[in-house]
């Protein structure tokens, strides 16, 4: 297919060709096109359908503000809905589609919507569907779902990559046009670094869209001379495609970098980058969104922005229609009407709704003085406008400008009210901007070129003095005071046709009124209730219309009517950009233990426990269920020897002249007295005497512990020692670091623990019962002399150690245990047989320390030492949490010893009803005892300790396993600790 | 060194990764220890004449570091507490810093918390600006310089080493992430 509409000269470099697809119709389009302006080079006009009425629509901007060109670009799983046409850049091989019809895009079965619009007015489905409640969810949502949508998504994983980063600047330009030029130019020479950034992919704004002069240049002639010089300079950086989407504290900007959507192939990189920009100042140079008017049928294909119409002939050579008509009610829009003359358009009319106008109309078009378009007719494309004087005039396109809107979103960002100036008819910025942040161009509302040169540099000038850099002395270039005259006249009244508003919610002026009479007085409510501007669009070409019309609804003016908020994204930010890297496996980061290589290399099974990847089993060959292998490892632990990786537990060294006092406080138990070469455990509570955390603390010398915490707490315990270091004792001398990750630490367990240690630790060492006792630590060597830690503690219950080496040696030490263990049948044992063993011995851990239970409730209420001053010891003497009928934790069997319970079942008495007012308790850690050879439990019950060998019930009505259980001690095995000091 | 016939094998975190993408070089390194050195409270100025006497240089300030002539890199990360960066073949690093200050400071080994990654080469910014929330530009982040920051929720110690040159040291236990997030950054930036 030709293009019809191209104009045979202009600025578009003709040589590169590039075809594309539009509802698999093949077109041709030259690079710097973008796809609206391809599509209209081709004589498109129909694009797509509206939101709610699918009426037919058609390109009606030439920027991001676009409402109605939106398109998927490609299929399957790479496609992408809602894309703005008028944004996109085209690359060969595009593929788009148009979206939200039932049929072809011509023929829209949906559109018998349109109809029944008289049923469809604002918030009619708060009033239609009310009834019965609940058809709400199972049939009207998805029919409104189905019938008034967007594009849609493939359903399928995104296969493009995001990335995001981090930028600092002295000044961001947000906006290339005259006046972010002039901006970066300025700062860019005085030697501030410089971030420059526009959504388009040709900078310059406007300056590439008119026929204006800048220093006896084109306007785009001289925005490429300004870019190279700025191109030139290694402190500025020049960001095209790339949106300044939102402004937050500090400073700080959101901006989206499209990389790779120009072309056809991302080639593994990432397709778009989420930048986090840190400046210290900020030029916002967005410049100004021409607004419509709204009248009879103003959203035929062919209907347009003037400024857009202009824009299309100047950059990208494309003419429109073949009659051009203009309404408008400013000067602005005359100057289209002269641009497309001069292009060689023909423009049969000009109508302006003001009485009194001044411009020259081009030759041969007719001029109506204070008349305005009433109505328009045409199926899928514009074919007449009517005017209020009767007269009908056939034309395809009609370029509409109601004036320009000062582009203030960002300085709205974070509460900034914007200002009604009347002179331009326009809210401007004002009140408090975003620290940091100057306006400078039209986006302050100075609509000349000259104008916004000249802020650009002056605003740039004080924005130096505040960075103490000095500007040079450069005189600003010559340029034109365009005609801007206007007023604020936005709608006409259009009796029985509708005159829509908002294009892409359809929103018709009908609409605002109603929801006035309907008693919504705030623009906020107005806004939701119409949903006037809520689309993608953000109402960036409709708001105003509908403030004129709500204004005028209410007798208020326009300023006193006020506007919404303007909220981050200024335009839409794809899910997967704010996702950045974080997909699958990348969601978090993950931790290793040192023998995760060989645990991987014998059938190791890994839990996530926080960040941590720990083995919860080791599997052997033949071993079918994981309960197969959990009692191997319990069993040839208690049997002979286990070997378990806890290096995951917190480990701090604590040192200092006041490391035992300070021990003392943060802990409940008595600390000061430990002996160097000794551990102890150590009970940890809130300041409201509540469990915090449990671990021990070995004395390594008389200013050195070595204290552990559980592997869930361990960054915070370590943040809460920091704590009370630095802000509750500063006068302590103590010194803390983590050294989690600088020791690998096994425990060693059973009854050959000791005969397997002796084997790999350095004969020098005497870890005999009598020279190391239950409960001794100390500095050892293994192997040759690689240095260790040796600490005798036991949470299995067994002999036992925990032996730390420096990390580097972890994996090897595990295999080294493993092979010298071969004549003990040494088993590796994982995180399922550690909570086995402690269960059986009776040990809590973090089911019990869940953040409600206090020491009494564990049974360690002795250990709450009242000689001394500690966190927590206070408040653990409140009567409530005291009381002769509160928890005990105690051991629990079920009756039918071939039953298994479940953790989370809740105590009731024998035949009492299961409800709360009976509660009594709940059941924290169960698990099969391969020992006992049947399921054991933990759990808090009222006066536990007194009602040994009494029968209640564990009720679990949840997962229907209601039982019988017995109370008994939380010591199932080994009692009397006979084992651990052997 | 007592004699035993078993043998323990070391193995630094990244099993000595080092690959050259082009503009940037990415590498472990291995055979450098570190060594906090923590101030007791009220001796400052002791422990600062110590650090110069026996380590041969300056006490650093926050975000800087010093090299002594002694081989030790010093590098300031909070207030009351510096590390000791320095070439250490094995064994605990802490002793012979230990040694050196004697009691004027509380020495805790770090070698094996932290691997140590370093990034070099032309395109060093570019990719670590996909990572790196900090201003890493040469006048603001100069050679010696130095910060803790976070890449990619990992919490990361930054050093600069020399113009186009910088070492990060990230927990040991997720060294494999903090090399892929680097890795990724190269590769999405070449």
């Amino acid at each position: 297919m030709t293009q019809e509409f191209r104009i045979a000269d202009g600025k578009l470099n003709k040589d590169q060709n590039l075809s594309f697809s539009f509802n698999g119709t093949l077109y041709k389009g030259y690079a710097g096109d973008t796809l609206a302006s391809a599509l209209l080079a081709n004589g498109v006009k129909l694009v797509g359908r509206s939101f709610k009425y699918h009426r037919p629509r058609g390109i009606f901007s030439c920027g991001s503000e676009e409402p109605n060109a939106l398109v998927t670009l490609n299929s399957g799983a790479d496609a992408e809905p809602n894309t703005r046409a008028t944004t996109v850049e085209l690359y060969e091989g595009l593929e788009a589609h148009s979206q939200n019809h039932m049929g072809s895009l011509k023929n829209d079965l949906l559109a018998v919507n349109d109809l029944v619009s008289p049923f469809l007015s604002a918030g009619f489905y708060y009033k239609t569907f009310m009834w019965p409640a609940a058809f709400w969810e199972k049939l009207y949502e998805p029919i409104i779902r189905k019938a008034a949508g967007l594009g849609a998504l493939s359903g399928e994983a995104d296969p493009e990559t995001y990335d995001k980063g981090f930028l600092h600047c002295d000044l961001l330009v947000i906006g290339s046009g005259s006046a972010g030029l002039m901006s970066a130019l300025t700062a860019g020479r005085a030697g501030a670094s410089v971030i420059i950034a526009d959504e388009d992919f040709l900078l310059g704004g406007r300056l590439q869209m008119e026929q204006m002069e800048i220093g006896g240049k084109s306007t785009a002639d001289w925005a490429e001379q300004a870019i190279a010089e700025l191109a030139d300079m290694p402190n500025v950086r020049i960001m095209p495609r790339t949106t300044i989407y939102g402004s937050y504290d500090h400073s700080i900007f959101g901006a989206l970098e499209r990389k790779t959507d120009h072309i056809k192939s991302s080639d593994g990189k990432p397709r778009q980058v989420l930048w986090r920009i840190y400046t210290k100042r900020s030029l916002l140079a967005a410049g100004a969104t021409e607004r419509s008017i709204a009248f009879g049928n103003n959203d035929r294909p062919g209907i347009m922005m003037a400024g857009a119409v202009r824009a299309y002939a100047n950059r990208f050579d494309v003419m429109t229609g073949k009659e051009v008509a203009i309404f408008t009610n400013n000067d602005d829009g005359w100057r289209t009407a002269n641009d497309l003359d001069a292009k060689g358009a023909r423009v049969s009319a000009i109508i302006d709704s003001r009485d009194e106008v001044s411009m020259n109309a081009p030759k041969g078009a007719k001029t109506f003085i204070g008349t305005n378009v009433v109505d328009t007719k045409g199926r899928h494309a514009l074919s007449s406008i009517t005017l209020s004087n009767g007269e009908t005039i056939p034309v395809d396109c009609l370029a509409v400008s109601g004036g320009w809107s000062s582009n203030v979103h960002l300085t709205c960002h974070q509460r900034g009210k914007p200002v009604w100036n009347e002179n331009i008819a326009s809210f401007v910025p004002g009140g408090e901007l975003p620290i940091g942040m100057k306006v400078a161009g039209a986006a302050n509302g100075l609509m000349t070129l000259s104008g916004a040169l000249k802020s650009g540099r002056d605003v740039t000038h004080e924005i130096l003095d505040d960075l103490g850099l000095e500007a040079k002395k450069k005189p600003l270039p010559k340029a034109e005071d365009e005609p801007f005259e206007t007023s604020v006249f936005f709608y006409v009244e259009s009796g029985k046709n509708r005159a829509w508003i908002d294009l892409q919610n359809d929103v018709t002026a009908k609409d605002v009124k109603q929801s006035h009479l309907e008693g919504f007085r705030s623009v906020e409510h107005l806004k939701r209730y119409t949903t006037l501007g809520m689309a993608t669009d953000q109402g960036k070409t409709s708001n105003m219309l509908g403030l004129a019309v709500m204004a005028e609804a209410s007798g208020k003016t326009i300023p006193e009517t006020g506007t919404t908020m303007f909220r981050p994204p200024y335009t839409p930010v794809p899910i997967g950009a704010f996702a950045g890297r974080s997909r699958g496996k990348e969601f978090r980061p993950i931790r290793k233990t040192p023998s995760h290589k060989w645990a991987q290399e014998n059938g190791g099974v890994f839990v996530e426990v926080g960040n941590w990847l720990r083995t919860q089993w080791y599997a052997r060959p033949g071993e079918t269920h994981w309960r197969e292998s959990v009692d191997r490892e319990v069993l040839g632990t208690r049997n002979s020897v286990g070997v378990c990786d806890v290096t995951t537990l917190g480990k701090i060294d604590v040192q200092g002249r006041d490391a035992a006092e300070f021990l003392n406080k943060v802990y409940a138990n008595a600390f000061g007295k430990l002996a160097v070469g000794k551990v102890r455990y150590g009970l940890m509570l809130r300041e409201d005497g509540i469990v915090m955390d449990d671990g021990t603390a070995a004395r390594m010398s008389e200013t050195h512990f070595v204290v552990t915490t559980t592997t869930a707490n361990a960054v915070s315990v370590y943040r809460h020692m920091e704590f009370c270091r630095q802000c509750l004792w500063p006068e302590m001398d103590v010194s803390l670091i983590s050294t989690t990750e600088q020791w690998a630490q096994f425990a060693v367990a059973g009854p050959n623990a000791r005969k397997l240690l002796q084997k790999v630790i350095d004969k020098e060492h005497d870890i005999s019962n009598e020279a190391f006792p239950f409960m001794a630590c100390g500095e050892v060597s293994v192997c040759g002399g690689v240095p260790g830690r040796l600490f005798r503690i036991s949470f299995s219950g067994e002999l036992a150690y925990e032996i730390a080496v420096p990390t580097r040696y972890g994996n090897s030490l595990m295999k080294l245990l493993m092979e010298q263990g071969e004549e003990f049948d040494c088993v590796a044992y994982g995180t399922e047989a550690l909570g086995v063993m402690r269960i059986e011995k009776g040990h809590a851990a973090g089911n019990e320390l869940c953040g409600t239970t206090t020491a009494r409730d564990l049974g360690l209420g002795r250990m709450v030492s009242k000689k001394k001053d500690s966190i927590g010891n206070t408040l653990s003497e409140r009567e409530y949490l005291n009381r002769e009928d509160g928890l005990n934790l105690v051991g629990f069997k079920p009756v039918d010893e071939s039953r298994s319970l479940q953790a989370g079942a809740h105590f009731i008495a024998k035949e009492a009803e299961p409800v709360m007012a009976n509660d009594e308790g709940w059941m924290t850690s169960v698990c099969y005892s391969p020992n006992l050879g049947y399921s054991i439990g933990l759990g808090f019950i009222n006066e536990g300790n007194k009602r040994i060998g009494e029968i209640v019930t564990a009720a679990d009505p949840l997962r229907g396993n209601t039982m019988d259980v017995e109370i008994v001690s939380a010591h199932f095995i080994d009692p009397e600790g006979e084992r651990l000091r052997a | 060194m007592p004699n035993s016939p078993l043998n323990l094998e070391a193995s630094s975190p990244l099993g000595g990764y080092s690959h050259d993408f082009g503009s940037v070089k990415v590498e472990e390194i291995t055979g450098k220890a570190l060594v906090s050195i923590a101030e007791p409270l009220g001796i400052k100025t002791k422990l600062k004449t110590a650090i110069k006497k026996s380590l041969g240089a300056e006490w650093p300030e926050i975000g800087s570091s010093t090299t002594s002539s002694k081989g030790y890199q010093l590098l300031g990360i909070q207030s009351d507490m510096i590390f000791a960066y320095f070439d250490h073949p094995g064994g605990l690093a802490d002793k012979p810093v230990k040694s050196l200050l004697k009691d004027n400071a509380y020495c805790t080994d770090q070698s094996d918390a932290w691997a140590m990654i370093q990034i070099s080469g032309e395109g060093v910014y570019a990719a670590l600006e996909r990572i790196c929330p900090l201003n890493l530009a040469s006048d603001v982040f100069e050679v010696g310089a130095v910060a803790r920051t976070s890449m990619e929720h990992l919490g990361v110690i930054i050093f600069k080493t020399d113009e186009n040159t910088f070492v990060l040291m990230g927990a040991t236990s997720s060294a494999e992430d903090l090399l892929h997030a680097v890795t990724v950054s190269v590769t999405n930036t070449q």
